[in-house]
Formats: structure tokens, C-alpha cells, sequence
């Protein structure tokens, strides 16, 4: 039997990374302080890496490490000692994208993987076979083919493939944009993106974005279980604990769901509900299936919506009381139908019928984020770190729980 | 040093141009990123006609379904004995050692032409030119000019690439805008202020700087530090004005006068980019 396909999360920084590995990834990617296409995320400091690294490999699984910014002569200047030190934290792979380093690496260090960073933009087997070559242990190919492209790549190269399945698209080929250089004088390549596809411009007095909608692949996974892809890669080292939680979990059970052949309508369904719930802008499957037209994109105005889910992180259970104490990010109330998610997968619906603040006083609002509250459930399902409360808004809705 | 353009006229307007040394001719369905395009033809009729060096590009990303046309080509183009082709696509590079072809390989990798290592890992790999990226400054440029044996492209007059798209967001755009119906997109970013436009070809869209880039203020230091070759772009400029620059090049006030004709941005030259805006925390 074929290995099943990795599932590979954001990891912006070391809670991020703990939370996705909980929540079903096999393995993450992350950037360091320097040398990430990620400049602007909090990344990792080498203490934090090994502690990232350890705690990771304790559940089996692996931290991918990005070194791919496309340097200038500046940047090279203590990239090797870095490099030195990060190895000893433990990764298991480097995220690269200029091919000087590719020799670099497999020379020094052979037990490390190198993955070749989607800033490359490979976009066919030719290429491929030319990284194969080099020792690319993997390829995260173009978010630009489609699935027979991929399907090709893979029969015709045997490299390991790993491609984007969710998460925020570039208008732009990765690597082919500087539009961020011209417009604020950020370097694209060089991790200062500022994602100028998004911004508002005008033409002939009217607004003009070239924003992509995002790309969402759920109900393509089998296909591309199929077609044999090694790693589902999702986009978003700056997004909410509770997005990558939603986002990792959900792709997570339908994996999960097709290695066990049940694989349904139902619990596609089901996820892809929940995924939409996290998104802030309309999703395709962009040009997995298609090729991209005007409906994979908005033209006017930057469209995004704020997302007032996510009611709070569960911090413990009193299995006495019968008593969740959450930490509240956004208000709901007695009434309310919510649903308590955990890392194992579990899934609790319920009203919320008794209400506490900090201080055990009944009350019949949470209304002040980032303070304590207690909830009342009655389970006996294990609550475990980094579970999360979201609303289920009203009753009324069509949710199928 | 020598002049390269890429002309954006029938090839006999500059036959008898004393100043130019070569020509960089995009190939019509291979190359993105131009106004004007020429056939294999046409590339034929400069090779024999002419004793110019002729450079030809092919620089669009390649699919699966493009492998086979561009084997074809690339035999073509062995034929024709052209001085080197322009690629951005590895494929091209792949192909040409897979094949056993002698054609020198200019590579030309836009924003990522950036730093000595990559150029020199490219040139042992069998790249003879590489084309140095318009986002990097004059500083970085001469430091890599220095440590590197590949021979250098410097861009010194051109309206400068800024992206490239697989998207047809010029035709998509028409198609909600009903009432919109010009080859080029002309956009201005609302901070700044600073105009872009955006065009097609079959292969997707293209967004170009709305200003000439003028690098005329560093020429005479690149002659006398010899550096192999410079690049000027007929694209999205008037002939006779490109042809007043090209005669202005060498006089004594090449600088002011070529600014009256272009203006004086100079882009990044002297222009650092950054790319961390916060402290980590």
C-alpha cells in the first residue's frame, strides 16, 4: 500500500506549530529570523526551534524548515554558521529556493531533506527532472497546474510532489512578482510581500483589484490522494490558532476519512461547512480543474470578511463541576449553540445553559474578550489542551451536526 | 562594452545603427513580457544579413503539453547558430544538456538574477550570460559583476517588468467592464500614486512600471569598469525617440539629454529594498 499523503500545516510561530501538529498535520514548515519569505511573522528563534522540533518528533512527526528567500549578495553573509546551528535544533528538511544552496546542503548535510520552495514556480516534468538531478528530495510545484499537469509530473518524474490545497493564491507566478519591490519598496523575494495584488488601485476613476479568491481543494482530495501527490501543503503562517485548528482538523478527518473508506457525502459536506466558516474570502479550486477565469478573482474592492466564530480556547475541564474555563475571544451568550472542538477530533454540540465569570458569578453574557469564563457542559469526552469553542450561530441555521 | 536592444521595428531600421552591437529578439509564442514579437523567420533573415550578435528570448513558463514544441524549437534555433537564447524556464536548461545542444544559454530569471552564488552555481552548470535583475542596486550589481566569471546583462533603458501572471486579468476585467476596451490596462495605486499598466498575450498578463527605467547615469562608469554588456528596450517607446537616445549614448551630455526624453527614474539603483518592517516579539 502506497504511504498516506502528508498533511503539511503553518507554523508561524511555537504555539502555532504545537496546535497543528495536535490537530492532525504530519508535519510543518516554518522560517527562522531570518532568510523566510515570511520576514514579518514572528518565526522562530533556534531555542524555540529545538523545543518546536522535539515536541514535534515526540508525536512522530516532522518541522520543514524555509531558507528561501531569493538572496542578494548581503543576505549570504552568515547563512552557512545559521544554517550550522539550525541543523543542531533537529529539522528534517530546508524549504529552499535559490539553487546555490541546493549542493550547499546536500554535501554538509545529507541527513537533511531539501524541498524546492514553490517560489520557483515549476511548472513542468522538464524542470523537475533538472531539480532531480541537483538532489531535491521534494518539490512544492506552481499553484498555477492542474490536476492532469500534476498527474503527469508525477508518472513522468517519481519526485516527490507536494502542492498547495488551501489558503490564500498569489495573482502573480511566486518568484515572477516584484510587485511589492515597486509599489512599497518591500522586497517579494526577500520575504517583505505586501501583498499589493490586494490592494485598491484605479483605472478610468473606477476601483481596480486583481485579488485572487482563495483556494480551497477538500473536495479534490481523493483525486489527488490518487494521482499519488506526497504532501498536502496549507497556506497561512500568520493566520489565527483557531483558523489553522478549524482548517488542519477538517482536512484531517477527510483524509482520514478516505484512508478508511468512508469517505462520504456527508463528512465532505460537513467539513467543507466548517471550512467555509473560517474563510474570509470566497474559495475555488482555482486552477486545480480549470483554467483560472474572472470568477476566481474580484476585480473591485478588496472583499474580506471578519469572522466572529471563534468564541474562545478552552483552558481546562473540572470534571467535578462540570465546568469549561475558556478564555473568551468573542461574545456569545446563555442561549447560544456552540460546539466544543478537540485535537482528537472530537466534536461537542450543545446550548449554552449556565454561564460563569472569573469570579463563579452566574452571568447570562460572555461580552469582554480575553477574559475567563466558565461553561457548564456535561461529557465525558476528554478535553485536552488547545480544544477550542466556536458558535454554531442560531438553530435556525441549516447545520448539519 | 556592448549595446544589446530589443528593437520594436522591422530589424532594417538599425542595420546600419553604429552604436548597437546586437539585438535581443523575443520569439512570437515563447516569450512574455514584450510589446513586440519576431518569428523564426525573421530571426533568420538578421542572421543572414547581418553581423550582429543575435540573442533571441524564450523566456515564458513551460507545461507539460509545451515540452515537445520546445525541443523542436531549441533544434531550430541550433540551426540557426543564434548567439544565445534567453530563458526563464529551467526546462530550457534541462533540455539543452539532455539534448547535447551548443547554444549558449543567457539566463534570465527577472527578479532573481540577485546575488555572485547563483551566478556562478548557473555558470557551472554550463550558462554562459546571465541578466542582471532591475531590483537590485548599482552597488550589488558591480559586487557581483566582480565575483562572478558568468558574463553579465546589465538592464540600462527599459519600462521594467514588475509581474507576471498565468491570468488573463486584463480580458477578465473587460468581461465584468463591458464598457472597457483597450489592449492595456492603465492602473494607479491609490497611495502612491504611481501608474502601472498591465497587457496580454496567450500565455497570461504582464504588469509593467509606468516610468522608463533610466540607468544612463551609471554607462560611462560600466564602460570604464568594461563590463560586457548593456540592454535598452524599444518597448512602449516612441521610435524616433529611441533613436535619438541611442545616438545621444555616447556625447558628452548623454545623461541630461537622454532625461529630457525619459525622465530620471532610476529606480532601484540606488534604492534598497527592505523586507522586515517589525521587530520579532
Amino acid at each position: 500500500m502506497d504511504k498516506k499523503i502528508e498533511l503539511l500545516a503553518p507554523a508561524g510561530d511555537l504555539e502555532r506549530l504545537k496546535v497543528t501538529l495536535l490537530y492532525g498535520a504530519d508535519a510543518v514548515y516554518l522560517g527562522g529570523e531570518k532568510y523566510g519569505l515570511r520576514a514579518n511573522a514572528v518565526n522562530f528563534s533556534l531555542e524555540e526551534l529545538k523545543e518546536g522540533c522535539t515536541f514535534a518528533h515526540k508525536l512522530g512527526k516532522k518541522v520543514y524548515f524555509t531558507l528561501n528567500i531569493v538572496f542578494h549578495n548581503n543576505d549570504m553573509e552568515g547563512v552557512y554558521n545559521y544554517m550550522e546551528e539550525v541543523v543542531k535544533t533537529g529539522i528534517d528538511a530546508f524549504i529552499v529556493s535559490d539553487p546555490f544552496i541546493i549542493s550547499y546542503i546536500k554535501k554538509k548535510y545529507p541527513q537533511i531533506e531539501v524541498h524546492l520552495s514553490t517560489q520557483n514556480s515549476t511548472t513542468n516534468y522538464e524542470t523537475v527532472n533538472y531539480f532531480k538531478k541537483e538532489g531535491i528530495n521534494r518539490i512544492v510545484l506552481a499553484r498555477e497546474l492542474s490536476k492532469k499537469e500534476i498527474k503527469e509530473i508525477i508518472d513522468k518524474t517519481g519526485v516527490e510532489i507536494e502542492i498547495f490545497i488551501h489558503g490564500a493564491m498569489c495573482t502573480c507566478f511566486s518568484g515572477r512578482c516584484a510587485l511589492s519591490n515597486y509599489v512599497t519598496n518591500r522586497d517579494a523575494n526577500r520575504g517583505g510581500c505586501s501583498q499589493v495584488c490586494r490592494f485598491n488601485f484605479k483605472t478610468n476613476a473606477e476601483d481596480f483589484t486583481m485579488a485572487s479568491k482563495d483556494l480551497c481543494l477538500a473536495e479534490e482530495i481523493k483525486e489527488i490522494i490518487d494521482i499519488k501527490v506526497t504532501s498536502l501543503k496549507v497556506e497561512g503562517r500568520m493566520r489565527s490558532i483557531y483558523y489553522l485548528a478549524t482548517v488542519i482538523g477538517s482536512y484531517r478527518k477527510i483524509i482520514d476519512a478516505y484512508y478508511k473508506g468512508n469517505l462520504t457525502e456527508k463528512v465532505l459536506k460537513r467539513e467543507k461547512d466548517i471550512l467555509s466558516r473560517v474563510a474570509n474570502r470566497e474559495t475555488s479550486s482555482q486552477y486545480f480543474n480549470h483554467e483560472a477565469s474572472e470568477k476566481d478573482q474580484y476585480y473591485s474592492g478588496r472583499i474580506e470578511i471578519s469572522n466572529q466564530d471563534y468564541l474562545g480556547q478552552v483552558i481546562s475541564y473540572d470534571t467535578n463541576k462540570k465546568w469549561i474555563k475558556i478564555y473568551e475571544r468573542n461574545y456569545f451568550k446563555i442561549g447560544d449553540l456552540v460546539e466544543l472542538f478537540t485535537p482528537n477530533g472530537e466534536n461537542i454540540a450543545f446550548t449554552v445553559t449556565e454561564l460563569f465569570t472569573e469570579e463563579e458569578i452566574p452571568c447570562d453574557i460572555a461580552r469582554h474578550p480575553d477574559n475567563i469564563y466558565y461553561i457548564y457542559l456535561d461529557t465525558n469526552i476528554e478535553i485536552v489542551e488547545y480544544s477550542m469553542l466556536r458558535l454554531l450561530k442560531k438553530k435556525t441555521e441549516n447545520i448539519d451536526i | 562594452m556592448k549595446i544589446l536592444i530589443k528593437p520594436n521595428v522591422p530589424i532594417e531600421d538599425y542595420i546600419k545603427n553604429k552604436e548597437i552591437d546586437g539585438f535581443i529578439l523575443p520569439l512570437e509564442g515563447y516569450a512574455v513580457d514584450y510589446e513586440k514579437y519576431f518569428t523564426l523567420k525573421d530571426v533568420e533573415v538578421v542572421k543572414e544579413n547581418t553581423t550582429f550578435e543575435v540573442f533571441v528570448v524564450i523566456n515564458r513558463m513551460f507545461f507539460n503539453k509545451d515540452i515537445e514544441i520546445l525541443k523542436e524549437l531549441l533544434l531550430e534555433l541550433e540551426k540557426l547558430k543564434v548567439t544565445g537564447i534567453f530563458f526563464y524556464d529551467l526546462a530550457v536548461l534541462e533540455l539543452s544538456k539532455t539534448m547535447n545542444l551548443k547554444t549558449p544559454l543567457v539566463w534570465n530569471n527577472t527578479h532573481m538574477v540577485t546575488n555572485y552564488e547563483v551566478c556562478n552555481y548557473y555558470q557551472k552548470k554550463g550558462i554562459k550570460y546571465a541578466v542582471l535583475s532591475n531590483e537590485i542596486t548599482f552597488k550589488e550589481a558591480i559586487e557581483i559583476y566582480k565575483n562572478t566569471n558568468i558574463i553579465l546583462m546589465f538592464p540600462l533603458l527599459l519600462y521594467p517588468t514588475v509581474a507576471n501572471s498565468y491570468r488573463h486579468l486584463v480580458t477578465n476585467y473587460d468581461k465584468i467592464n463591458h464598457h472597457f476596451n483597450d489592449k492595456y490596462l492603465e492602473i494607479e495605486e491609490q497611495v502612491t500614486k504611481e501608474k502601472y499598466f498591465a497587457f496580454e498575450n496567450p500565455f497570461g498578463t504582464t504588469f509593467k512600471y509606468g516610468k522608463v527605467l533610466n540607468n544612463i547615469p551609471v554607462y560611462t562608469k560600466l564602460k570604464e569598469l568594461n563590463f560586457p554588456y548593456v540592454i535598452l528596450q524599444e518597448d512602449f517607446i516612441e521610435h524616433e525617440k529611441f533613436i535619438k537616445i541611442l545616438s545621444t549614448i555616447n556625447k558628452k551630455d548623454s545623461i541630461q539629454e537622454i532625461e529630457k526624453l525619459v525622465g530620471k527614474n532610476t529606480g532601484f539603483l540606488e534604492k534598497e529594498t527592505i523586507y522586515k518592517v517589525k521587530k520579532n516579539g
